[in-house]
């Protein structure tokens, strides 16, 4: 015999090794388990990459990727290749049953031996029908995930709306499902933990479904359920309680402990629908509304949910003029040192003037230009106005601006910067830019050089916004800010809050050891000025020292003392 | 064995319905499978339940446990899974028991045990050490 063990000649593929059918897959393999044919039957069988990217692969790790260790470990099927034949061309008993590990059909797999060299290893599928036809062909097959895809949904859909219409079924429902803080996931703990969750999310569906649904990866973190028989909203509810339920427990993978949750929309035909557009677009303004209502929760499909699409798209198509009819204002509030009043900085917050719905605040809207691409033309604007405004001011007032992490990842933020200062002559240390907790959780290599281009420029760079829980304190002390500004939601607490005093304190204490400056933002009363104070934060804004104005009445602010701090009020709130 | 053995520790609520012997019954359906299944992947552990919370203590090789837990995810029986504690470490707690049940054997200790649970559930870094030291302790006397 061969050394190099090519098939032999009375083996060609197309005779003894043909599968019988699609549910049927042949592997072929040396003495040393290296496989050395798969049938174009096996990948669909058993999930697993093309049958060429197969050959030469231990058998071991083939059965692995699509078993898992479920009903059998790998030694025990180490010891089932190895079996002893006693007659070349024999089947040697027993066979193995086997449950694949993403849907779990019922896999017989026998051994065959037909010489010394080479065994056949004959995969057979012996789930009931119904669970063999759920294991969707290649082109209607999510690779990464084994489940079916979006041409799955949209076809098995059409069906089920056939039946229904013929009267077969009396509903069905569409459930999408996006899950929440995925992309944070893939960020920080990279692509392959990603693909992993995504896997085991998938294998969590699986388990809460009914052989007669289908589920179907629709693209990135994005799933599409299909019930039909018996579809109706209390068995639909009482499914996406469990869905959400399930996604939203603990995943382990790699020795690392992980959490996302799931937001889920509901479209029921007939009543939401009765195409398949219709009720795919209907199950996906319900998803939005629930990702809108605070996620991690589901909501069926009602029409006022298209008006409010529908003016929101109206917002966007005016959002996308605003720029050109300078629609945009900048307001600004001042900054102060917490012992004197002094004004030290500006910070520019932006203002939409509406032709019909009068000043907009940036919470109207900014989510909106932030999910269009428009927050960077919008914050480029702001950059430059804010810079032009500050060259009226006194030499020792700074102008603060906040960019969105949109316009930090675009990868320009240094240079729009650059070229706003230039454009005015306006020295880099008289401008700070702010920015927010979530870019501390990207790819550090990248937002660091970004932020230290910024500060070649001699530009201040603070964090916005601090203690909203999203950045942890050693996070903030690996890059190198010049000031942290402390969430307002801190200061809105009680005075008894003794967690919150703690966390402005801790935040204060830690600003000071590292020479960081510490500002308390949104303080609103007497008493929040003087706890900020004794808590140890060196400048304040908010309501109480002054609101945002229009840079027309700022004149006025540069030459009195701010209200609170004129010795009147002082007296009257310090004990 | 050689090797890192890999720990984990959870609390979840007991989402058994019925009425005692119905728990119970259910409880040794999941000890038997736990204990035929574990026994076959090295891994060993201890569970806790009353009515309601349950405890487990999981440690063997990681892939064998991250499978273990992702099954143990999936159970409708509980929810709210906490997970205390997880980490690799040199040798095990439970190394006698594929899965040790553990059974507080008077009144004291069952009260001892929920509160503990109720302190881990609301502290879950905290108290990690204090929850495997009663199950440790409880599964020592029940034997």
């Amino acid at each position: 015999m061969a050394t190099a063990q090519p098939l032999p000649m009375n083996l060609s593929p197309s005779t003894v090794i043909a599968p019988r059918g699609r549910n049927q897959g042949v592997l072929v393999f040396d003495r040393s388990h290296r496989v050395v044919h798969a049938s174009n039957t096996l990948p669909a069988l058993l999930q697993l990459p093309s049958e060429a990217s197969l050959l030469g692969e231990a058998v071991e790790q083939i059965l692995r990727l699509s078993f898992g260790e479920k009903g059998a470990t790998a030694s025990a099927i180490t010891q089932w290749l190895d079996q002893p034949a006693t007659l070349s061309c024999a089947v040697i008993e027993p066979p193995l049953v086997l449950l694949t590990a993403a849907d779990a059909r019922v896999i017989h797999a026998t051994l065959c031996s037909i010489s010394e060299q080479f065994r056949i290893a004959t995969f057979d599928d012996m789930s009931p029908m119904e669970v063999q036809s759920n294991a969707p062909a290649l082109a209607y097959r999510d690779p990464l995930t084994g489940i079916g895809n979006r041409s799955l949904l949209e076809r098995k859909l059409d069906e089920a709306l056939i039946r229904l219409r013929s009267g077969e079924v009396e509903s069905v429902a569409v459930l999408f499902l996006d899950l929440d803080r995925f992309k944070a996931i893939n960020d920080t703990l990279g692509h392959a933990t990603g693909d992993e969750l995504l896997r085991l999310v998938c294998g969590r569906l699986q388990s809460a479904l009914r052989v007669s649904d289908t589920l179907a990866r629709m693209g990135g973190d994005e799933f599409a359920i299909l019930l039909t028989a018996p579809s109706g909203r209390e068995v639909a509810s009482a499914l996406a309680a469990r869905i959400i339920d399930l996604i939203e427990r603990t995943y382990l993978i790699d020795g690392q402990i992980m959490n996302v949750g799931a937001s889920v929309g509901l479209a029921v035909a007939p009543c939401d629908g009765v195409t398949r557009d219709d009720l795919l677009k209907n199950a996906d303004l319900a998803l939005y509304y629930s990702k809108a209502a605070g996620r991690g929760v589901f909501h069926f499909f009602e029409p006022s949910m298209a008006e409010k699409a529908q003016l929101r798209r109206t917002l966007e198509f005016d959002l996308r003029k605003a720029l050109v009819l300078r629609q945009f204002e900048l307001h600004y509030q001042a900054q102060v040192n917490a012992e004197n009043g002094s004004i030290f900085g500006l910070i520019a917050s932006l203002r939409w003037r509406h032709p019909q719905r009068g000043l907009l605040l940036p919470v109207e809207f900014l989510p909106l230009a932030e999910e269009t691409g428009l927050a960077i033309p919008i914050g480029e604007w702001v950059l430059r106005r804010a810079c032009r405004d500050a060259t009226s001011w006194p030499d020792s007032v700074t102008i603060a601006v906040s960019v969105s992490p949109l316009q930090f990842e675009s990868d320009k933020l240094a240079s729009s910067v650059e070229g706003a200062l230039h454009a005015v002559e306006l020295p880099g240390n008289r401008l700070e830019i702010g920015v927010t907790e979530e870019i501390l959780l990207r790819n550090n290599s990248s937002v660091l050089k970004t932020l230290t281009a910024l500060k070649a420029l001699g530009v201040k760079v603070v964090m916005d916004s601090f203690g909203t829980g999203l950045a942890s304190l050693s996070q903030l002390v690996n890059f190198p800010f010049d000031k942290i500004n402390i969430d307002q939601s801190l200061l809105a607490a009680t005075q008894d809050d003794v967690k919150s005093r703690a966390v402005v304190r801790a935040i204060a204490v830690l600003g000071d050891s590292l020479g960081i400056a510490t500002l308390a933002g949104g303080v609103e009363t007497s008493e929040q000025l003087m706890r900020v104070r004794s808590e140890g934060c060196s400048s304040v804004q908010g309501f109480y020292c002054t609101k945002a104005v229009p840079a027309g009445e700022l004149a006025a602010l540069f030459v009195t003392l701010i209200p609170p701090f004129s010795s009147e009020r002082l007296d009257r709130s310090d004990p | 064995m050689s090797g890192d053995i890999y720990k984990i520790l959870y609390c979840s609520k007991n989402l058994i319905e019925g009425e005692h012997a119905q728990q119970d019954a259910e409880i040794s359906q999941i000890l038997q499978a736990a204990r035929r299944n574990n026994k076959e992947q090295n891994v060993t552990g201890a569970l806790f339940f009353n009515s309601s919370y349950f405890a487990q203590a999981l440690e063997g090789p990681k892939l064998a446990i991250e499978r273990i837990f992702e099954k143990i995810q999936r159970d409708p029986r509980h929810g709210d899974v906490t997970v205390l504690s997880s980490q690799t470490s040199g040798q095990r707690d439970f190394p006698e028991w594929s899965m040790a049940h553990v059974a507080p054997p008077d009144e004291v200790a069952s009260a001892s045990m929920a509160v503990t649970l109720d302190t881990a559930l609301s502290h879950p870094a905290a108290s990690a050490d204090g929850v495997i030291g009663l199950l440790r302790s409880l599964v020592i006397q029940e034997d």
